[in-house]
């Protein structure tokens, strides 16, 4: 009997139009209401004020939901047949090879999600010119929003198909698919910020990059409309496509047909996801307890419980029953491995914990509170390491004694110490510990007190004062006061006193929180960008310069501007008249409390204006009053208070 | 024409097979018979190339079945539950046939569905189960295969229906040499129609014959002798089974009809009849002779 050898059966084609065409209509229909109906729908004005970065911010919402379940959705319809046990029987007693089912299956099912697309574009590029859509974005924009969204939606059904192969059970197979294209970005989460319980010092934000979600393709898509995505991206997921549809049909090959209405068809693949749920839960568990309360015992409970909740869940997927027996025997046997694992860490045996570079291998050195200051001075192109020989030699010192007193805050949110060693042969170490800074005051003073970390620091050592071209000095209040300096000259004069105030400034100046006399701002020419700054109490230099060229009146709040302040102890006022009160209704408040402190000499007001400040801790609450409906409120520490005001409160 | 030899199945829960080897010739219909949980399903399924033998080969026309679509092309398999596209017509049906069986006679399909009178238009699961069946059949008839797999097929056909059946069947083994595998695990359903049967308990084979030669070979025999009955005789009996009833003797024996009649004749017996035997005797004598409980193979 010859075969015949039509690689396209026509029958079988009819047969997947039939079960999954309507999931192109749908498609087809969701687009076209995001698009080009949404496009029409726009009046002259709505244009106007429509800020378009690219085809994805039109209804976005839409775009990614129907981009993330569309291909999900055709894949396990389009498979349908693997799922069902008579169905698949049936299937597979037909006179056909299970490649040419698979190819058959397979790229009909990418031809009806590309269609839909395809014909979204054609509608686009129909509209382009009679809607004058160039108004709104290029043709270019129309290109890699169909590039984008063809490798998107081959990449999330081959996902789709690649499960299907391996699973036995539809919801399976959806579940699993989603699962799969978290997974890379959920273990390198999970496992970083867990190892960073584990070793001290280690920066999980370090590996936790901002570029972190292109790791999940899922993830990427959902910020689709402002994230760029890179040709490294388009070829990772590219190939990553590829890999799945050759994965997807070897797996369809040797499946075992029998296994229908398994969850997992491999019975290899059983015990990896088995252990495979239980780690990661652990990993969860570990992850929710360690951020609610980070001490060991949490930790520990939290491991146990997560892995306990994930053995479960895995069980009881593997066994489609929520009436399980535990089954001791494999929980033990994952508990020992992991306590042995947690052990070999702990024995820290790469010396992770103890390392500090030798000062010879060192290039430069970098310490600041967290990675995210690191990440900062890197995007805005400033000095990132110290390379003075002083200063690598104080973090190092710093670091000596960190680790050897052993005495971590490890508490949530406290200011941490992140270093990172830029060492002579390119490699990088990266350290983060949670401490009480108070305690490494000396060296973290004697660092940030040097000229270099000043220079590295302050953005204005950067800026080439040619290249400014307004300086905006606004005075810290809430009267307008403003002074711009546009001349070239002056504007060098000032950053030059301003230069010098830095340096000179000591670490308790630049450390304490008082309140700046005025906001600077730094307009560099022929660009959006600005250099911001803040005129200190103690920065003798700008203020003689403004002196000198008399423009203190306006470019500061001055003891002449307030014709009185009512001073009171915080204490004093209902603490919810903080949250969103105006401060009018604090002025109210303050000018009917029986003990607050009215002051109109014009000393006694000079003297708060120069030490107010703002923290927490802060005893005093001032609220000046320009005139007659016009206030500021700010605060005063209590061991900046004067005799007068302490006495005035201990006697009420 | 289907040689099945050594072949092994083993996979999580369903029913395995063990070291099972059949051989079955062009033209003839064999009937697999086994209580549910044997392993026909899982036999069948192997030598109509759904499953892939752990072990073991099949080999229809020394030709490998798994994988291989030109000759899947002659194969059709009925399965206990007759499948179907889900929403199709019959006529829909006929037209993924005609595309993936060559042999496919479309004449043949009209003329088996006027025959049982079927709307070929009607969605095929609006069908009752029995009428399902039937459509079952008309497919699998007109795609004309070589080699017929048919899986409990005679469940929920009404006894015309089932004659009816039997004898398209027979027209097609007659006419075109087609070979027939039956699963049942009722021996009068298929005893009819099969010139081979085996029998298949917990995946292993423990019986296989002939029918035609089983019959001819084996014959119940009540005799009667004046005083005891000569033991000389008994000893150059090949007694399948043997019980007495008063002075009455009635024994299962091997043999050929002619030569046990003269040999017994010998010894001048008051009595002498061959009595009619059933199939389902025969499996029961020779199965307690092989030591198995026939309850609890077929039910």
């Amino acid at each position: 009997m010859p075969y015949k050898t039509s690689l396209i059966n026509k029958e079988l084609q009819k047969l997947i139009f039939r079960s999954v065409g309507w999931i192109s209509i749908l498609q087809f229909a969701g687009l076209f209401f995001a698009l080009p109906l949404q496009l029409m729908a726009f009046t002259e004005e709505e244009r106007q004020y429509l800020f378009i970065d690219n085809l994805f911010s039109f209804q976005q919402g839409v775009q990614i939901v129907f981009t993330m379940g569309i291909p999900v959705l055709m894949a396990i319809f389009l498979f349908r047949f693997l799922q069902v046990r008579q169905y698949s029987d049936y299937v597979h007693g037909l006179p056909i090879t299970r490649k040419a089912l698979f190819h058959q299956y397979t790229i009909t099912g990418i031809l009806y999600l590309i269609l839909p697309l395809v014909f979204i574009t054609l509608i686009l590029l129909a509209m382009y010119e009679p809607f004058q859509l160039e108004e709104l974005f290029s043709l270019n924009d129309v290109g890699s929003w169909i590039l984008i969204m063809l490798l998107f939606h081959i990449l999330f059904f081959l996902m789709g198909v690649f499960i299907g192969t391996i699973s036995g059970i539809s919801a399976v197979q959806g579940a699993l698919t989603y699962i799969g294209l978290l997974l890379p970005l959920g273990m390198l989460m999970l496992i970083t910020t867990n190892l960073s319980y584990f070793l001290t010092g280690f920066s999980a934000d370090y590996i936790l990059d901002t570029k972190l979600e292109r790791f999940s393709p899922l993830v990427l898509f959902a910020q689709i409309s402002y994230i760029e995505v890179d040709s490294l991206e388009l070829i990772l997921y590219s190939s990553t496509a590829v890999c799945l549809y050759i994965l997807a049909l070897f797996s369809y090959v040797k499946r075992p047909i029998e296994a229908v209405s398994h969850a997992l068809v491999y019975p290899f693949l059983k015990p990896v996801f088995k252990y495979g749920v239980t780690f990661c839960m652990m990993l969860l568990g570990g992850l929710y307890c360690g951020e609610i309360q980070q001490m060991t015992s949490w930790i520990v409970a939290g491991y146990v419980i997560g892995a306990i909740i994930g053995y479960v869940i895995a069980e009881m997927v593997l066994q489609k029953s929520w009436r399980i027996t535990f089954q001791v025997k494999g929980f033990l046997i994952f508990a020992i491995v992991m306590v042995g694992a947690a052990v070999l860490f702990k024995l820290d045996l790469t010396q992770f914990e103890k390392r500090i570079p030798a000062y010879d291998d060192i290039q430069g050195v970098h310490l600041s509170e967290s990675y995210y200051y690191y990440q900062d001075s890197l995007e805005n192109e400033m000095p990132v390491f110290l390379k003075e020989a002083d200063n690598i030699e104080a973090v190092r010192e710093l670091h000596e004694n960190i680790i050897k007193n052993r005495d971590y805050t490890g508490v949530g949110h406290e200011p941490t110490v992140y270093m990172t060693y830029l060492l002579k042969n390119g490699e990088k170490v990266v350290r983060s510990y949670q401490v009480d800074l108070n305690q490494y005051e000396t060296y973290i003073k004697k660092i940030e007190e040097s000229q270099e970390y000043k220079t590295n620091t302050n953005s204005i050592f950067q800026a080439d004062p040619e290249n400014v071209s307004e300086l905006i000095i606004d005075a810290n209040g809430t009267l307008p006061k403003r002074t711009s300096i546009t001349d070239n000259n002056e504007i060098q004069e000032a950053m030059r006193a301003l230069k010098e105030d830095i340096q000179s400034a000591s670490y308790e100046n630049m450390t304490s929180s008082k309140e700046p006399i005025a906001f600077i701002e730094l307009r560099i020419k022929d660009s959006d960008n600005s250099i911001y700054m803040e005129w200190k109490t103690y920065d003798q230099h700008f203020k003689n310069w403004i002196q000198d060229h008399d423009l203190l009146e306006q470019s500061r709040i001055t003891a002449e501007d307030i014709q009185y302040a009512y001073i009171l102890k915080k204490e004093m006022i209902p603490e919810e008249l903080w949250l969103g009160y105006t401060y009018s209704d604090i002025f109210k408040e303050m000018a009917k409390h029986e003990n607050a402190l009215k002051l109109t000499d014009k000393q006694d007001i000079d003297f708060l204006l120069n030490n107010a400040s703002y923290s927490p801790q802060n005893e005093y609450v001032i609220c000046y009053v320009y005139a007659e409906g016009k206030y500021d409120v700010k605060e005063l520490a209590g061991k900046d208070a004067p005799a007068s005001i302490v006495r005035h409160f201990e006697h009420n | 024409m289907i040689k099945i030899s050594n072949v092994r199945k083993e996979f999580q829960e369903i029913e395995a097979i063990e070291n099972v080897s059949i051989h079955v010739n062009k033209g003839s219909i064999y009937g697999l018979l086994g209580s549910n949980g044997a392993g026909k399903t899982t036999l069948l399924k192997m030598i109509a190339g759904i499953y892939e033998q752990s072990e073991g080969s099949i080999l229809i026309d020394g030709r490998v079945v798994y994988e291989n679509p030109s000759l899947k092309q002659e194969i059709i398999i009925i399965q206990d539950t007759p499948f179907f596209i889900p929403q199709y017509t019959l006529k829909q049906m006929g037209k993924v046939y005609r595309s993936f069986y060559p042999n496919w006679s479309e004449e043949r399909f009209k003329q088996l569905a006027a025959d049982f009178n079927l709307d070929v238009t009607k969605k095929i699961h609006k069908f009752s189960k029995g009428i399902q069946r039937q459509a079952a059949f008309i497919l699998a008839l007109s795609a004309q295969p070589s080699v017929l797999i048919l899986d409990e097929p005679m469940d929920g056909l009404d006894p015309v229906m089932r004659k009816k059946v039997k004898s398209l069947i027979f027209e097609d083994v007659a006419d075109r040499e087609m070979s027939v595998l039956i699963s049942s695990h009722n021996l009068k359903e298929v005893e009819d129609i099969c010139d081979h049967v085996g029998i298949l308990h917990k995946g292993k084979m423990i019986l296989e014959r002939d029918l035609d030669d089983l019959k001819s070979d084996t014959h119940k025999i009540q005799l009667a002798f004046k005083g005891e009955i000569p033991q000389q005789l008994i000893s150059s009996l090949d007694i399948v089974h043997q019980e007495k009833r008063g002075s009455i003797f009635i024994c299962i024996v091997k043999g050929l009809e002619e030569e046990l009649l003269t040999k017994i004749q010998a010894y001048h017996p008051v009595i002498l009849d061959i009595l009619p035997l059933t199939l389902e005797e025969i499996f029961l004598y020779e199965m307690e002779d092989a030591g198995y409980a026939v309850q609890n193979i077929l039910d």
